[in-house]
């Protein structure tokens, strides 16, 4: 029987009408190097988890004991900590609020593209799917987005697919230097502008009508 | 949807001479409706009707066919309006009856609706046309008749396996004829093959054309290979997929020809038959005494009647194929019964009296028996005044059971039966009375004799703190809390017992062991908490037994009242409903929807929730067992303003497609 960690929690947030959000940051450094935080915050259907957490099954998942949610962070810790080019990686698994943050260093940014490759293997999915989601050369950080995500989306059941309507998005870019223009018109840069960031809905990009895709150039 | 809804109105204003159309329905139609069109007209005029804003947007839009004037259309709305289903040679037909008081008229709108595409075929005694081969309506000056038959070609059972002339007595006449002339086919068209020709006289005869056409200096024996281009070979291949999927295509395309010449060759006479019998017999049943609608109150808006265990098995039999001994399963118990229901429009309510009456005499004496209980009065002594909605059940556990061994041999013996020929129909006998010996009824009716109670007290709003990640001017993340409004369920589980003794070991078990902890699972004042962590969907369950009275309950006064056992007071139709029936219940469909607000997205479809929140009413249900039958009578209580229940259903349509106009003129 399939044990994944994460689809259980998101069904059961669907069947409550509840949202979740996740947050992609990337702080770039001149050098090449930088610092990569990615959180998914279920706070506002911790409720709901709770229940959930205390039955065995939900859409056919089975549900994992909070020990186990724990013992499963530490391996993503693990595997990334053993990634050539990562250090310092850290998970926070707060499960009082459900919210499951990770933060690691990178010293060049195709290190981190590793992790995702080795987070991919590690989960034996064979679909081919690209994990270079980042590229930085001549002061143009690329996001790109090359997961078939409709297609994955489309092979979900109905119930599971309800997870993403109202689930949310922020993704944070931030540079030493200062953003000299970018191709995503629905980011917004901060008032230094020397970050970026865009919001918007799961669904949206799921369905393509929003983009996650960005290309900035630095001064 | 409001399109049929239109439709049905305009089918079923309907009145007097209505017992002409009810004796065109067969005795043996295993279901059937009858819609008094007086009563509808009498409660929602049809010029009511057709002054709604979304009925003119259907008849300029969808039903263009139909005169603006609804009362033009030829059809007597001023009379009863039948429908049955009947399955005849397993071809499943609907069939309407709609009465007419103006043929020309009638026939107006069939000249819209097909124009010059269809063909009137002009009967003796009644014209009839057909859309396709679903779809058939034919039409005398008094009255038309819509029939809607399919067929399927039963699947082959797969018990026959074992079997194989299990289902003869069943055969399916048609699909033996088509088939027999599919095969017939078949050896013509293999007489006809050309024989292949000879490959090597081919290369002979080309050897030939080679040596007498030019001298070639090429040598004689093996052929070069040559090896082909990656190229080619992926266009080689590509062609033969190509020639593959268009051979599949004609091969689908010839199946799906002979299913239909098949379908048909069913239904065409099938539905002839129905017309015939319609506008030519002479012999017409009295439809008063008929099976079907001696039940129909004449005072009734609509009445519906099904013969259960016919309707089953006939669905059955069309969809799965015949087998008599696995047809046996729905003989069994309750499905072997017939089932009726007046339904009436009143003025503050839409009332709906259900009867299901058993036909097998065996079957009544068990539900007798099973429906031979009160519930504990001491149950409506812990329920209070707070009350959103509740459901009451008072049977007798042993009895349930005996029936249950009695419906469980039957069918398993059915089973056995349709796998073997040698089977007597009494295997199963000796398995469930084996299973009987093990289980003590009389004990299992001490523990749990049969009542229970669920109420549901109040749906809570909690506040839920939540954190939120925001950023600041220059992207770097803040923490905020945030709130947002829960419910939480608020109830109380009632159920009876004569063992009080095993329920006391069952509640103190979970007192030392550590899945439960001392904090989370406590006896404290003679009743048991379990207490959830912080956000949770509950705080507290409560657990207690007293005076033979077990309950479950989120509600510290219930559970310290009934340890007391302080009567709380209860509201006398409450209880009197439950008190007098097998099976009550009843609901508060507005307040529940009001406090489930709270659950619901602000941002999304509001006012669709104002409007479904203005309007809902009650329900009350309340089953028993009376004279022989199972007696439901189901209320909806109205709310809003509206002349009628029926004038509800029409002025809620409108609301909604009112504010579905105006938020499509938002989003233009």
């Amino acid at each position: 029987m399939k044990k994944v960690y994460f689809i259980p929690l998101l069904c059961f947030v669907f069947l409550f009408q509840s949202c979740f959000e996740v947050i992609e940051e990337v702080k770039m450094k001149d050098d090449g190097s930088g610092h990569f935080n990615f959180v998914i915050n279920f706070s506002q259907s911790k409720t709901k988890i709770n229940s959930i957490l205390k039955m065995q099954k939900v859409n056919g998942y089975i549900i994992p004991s909070k020990e186990e949610i724990i013992k499963e962070a530490s391996k993503i810790e693990e595997l990334a900590q053993n990634t050539t080019g990562i250090s310092n990686v850290k998970t926070n698994i707060d499960l009082t609020n459900y919210i499951f943050t990770i933060d690691l260093d990178f010293q060049k940014i195709s290190n981190l593209n590793s992790v995702f490759l080795k987070l991919k293997n590690s989960k034996k999915i064979n679909a081919p799917i690209a994990t270079d989601y980042f590229t930085f050369n001549d002061k143009k950080f690329v996001r790109s987005q090359k997961v078939p995500i409709k297609a994955l989306y489309d092979k979900l059941e109905k119930a599971d697919k309800e997870v993403f309507q109202t689930a949310k998005y922020t993704a944070v870019y931030k540079f030493d230097s200062t953003i000299k223009s970018f191709s995503n018109k629905n980011a917004v840069t901060s008032k230094s502008n020397k970050a970026i960031k865009l919001n918007g809905s799961v669904i949206n990009v799921i369905n393509g009508s929003e983009k996650i895709e960005n290309t900035i150039t630095l001064n | 949807m409001k399109k049929y809804i239109l439709l049905l109105v305009i089918l079923l204003c309907s009145t007097i001479k209505a017992q002409d159309l009810a004796s065109k329905v067969p005795d043996n139609a295993p279901f059937a409706m009858c819609f008094n069109g007086k009563n509808f007209n009498d409660k929602v005029a049809i010029k009511t009707i057709q002054e709604y804003p979304w009925v003119q947007e259907l008849l300029e839009k969808e039903l263009k066919f139909l005169p603006k004037d609804l009362t033009q259309t030829g059809i007597d709305i001023a009379n009863k309006q039948y429908q049955y289903y009947i399955n005849k040679d397993s071809v499943m037909n609907y069939v309407i009856m709609i009465p007419l008081n103006n043929v020309s008229l009638f026939e107006k709108i069939i000249q819209a609706k097909y124009g010059e595409n269809f063909k009137v075929k002009k009967q003796s005694s009644y014209s009839s046309i057909s859309s396709s081969k679903n779809h058939h309506l034919a039409w005398n000056d008094k009255f038309a008749i819509m029939v809607n038959a399919s067929y399927t070609k039963p699947k082959k059972s797969i018990y026959s396996e074992t079997e194989p002339y299990s289902d003869l007595t069943n055969i399916d006449t048609t699909a033996v004829f088509v088939d027999s002339v599919a095969i017939a086919d078949e050896t013509f068209k293999k007489e006809e093959i050309k024989p292949t020709p000879d490959p090597d006289k081919k290369v002979i005869s080309k050897k030939g054309k080679n040596t007498k056409g030019k001298k070639t200096n090429k040598t004689k024996g093996e052929p070069a290979v040559v090896e082909r281009t990656e190229e080619e070979i992926y266009a080689a291949q590509d062609k033969a997929r190509a020639e593959l999927e268009e051979t599949n295509k004609k091969l689908f395309e010839l199946e799906l020809k002979k299913t239909d010449s098949i379908e048909r060759l069913k239904i065409n006479p099938v539905v002839d038959l129905i017309f015939k019998e319609a506008f030519e017999s002479k012999t017409e049943i009295n439809a008063v005494n008929s099976t079907v609608f001696k039940n129909n109150n004449p005072k009734s808006d609509f009445y519906i009647f099904a013969d259960l265990d016919a309707l089953t098995s006939q669905l059955y039999t069309s969809f799965l194929g015949s087998n008599s001994a696995l047809a046996g399963i729905y003989k069994n118990g309750i499905l072997n019964s017939n089932f009726h229901m007046n339904g009436y429009f009143e003025k503050d309510k839409i009332r709906l009296n259900q009867v299901i009456s058993p036909k097998n005499d065996e079957t009544k004496k068990s539900y007798d028996e099973i429906c031979d209980s009160k519930i504990d009065k001491n149950l409506l002594n812990y329920v209070g005044n707070n009350v959103l909605g509740y459901y009451s059940i008072a049977m007798n556990t042993e009895a349930i059971m005996n029936y249950e061994y009695k419906v469980l041999k039957t069918t398993l013996n059915s089973v056995y039966q349709s796998y073997t020929k040698e089977a007597s129909g009494n295997e199963a006998d000796v398995l469930i009375d084996a299973v009987a010996l093990f289980l003590d009824e009389k004990a299992i009716a001490d523990l749990i004799p049969g009542n229970a109670l669920f109420v549901l007290h109040d749906l809570k709003k909690v506040n839920r703190d939540y954190i939120h990640i925001d950023y600041d001017e220059n992207y770097q993340q803040i923490e905020t809390k945030g709130t947002r409004d829960e419910i939480q369920p608020n109830f109380s589980f009632l159920i009876n017992t004569r063992n009080e003794s095993f329920v006391n070991k069952l509640l103190q078990l979970p007192l030392n062991k550590s899945k439960f902890t001392a904090t989370d699972y406590q006896l404290t004042n003679g009743y048991y908490t379990i207490h959830f962590e912080k956000d949770n969907l509950l705080e507290n369950l409560y657990l207690g037994l007293k005076n033979g009275v077990v309950m479950i309950t989120t509600s510290k006064e219930n559970i310290e009242n009934l340890i007391h056992q302080t009567v709380m007071p209860l509201r006398s139709d409450f209880k009197k409903s439950i008190s007098k029936n097998n099976s009550a219940a009843w609901f508060n469909v507005q307040k529940i929807i009001e406090a489930s607000k709270t659950e619901i997205d602000k941002d999304t479809k509001s006012n669709y929730y104002d409007i479904a929140l203005r309007n809902a009413g009650e329900i009350t249900v309340e089953s028993k067992f009376k004279n022989g039958a199972i007696v439901s009578d189901a209320l909806y209580t109205i709310k809003g303003e509206h002349a009628n229940s029926l004038q509800y259903i029409f002025d809620i349509i409108n609301e909604f497609y009112i504010e579905n106009k105006k938020a499509t003129k938002a989003t233009e």
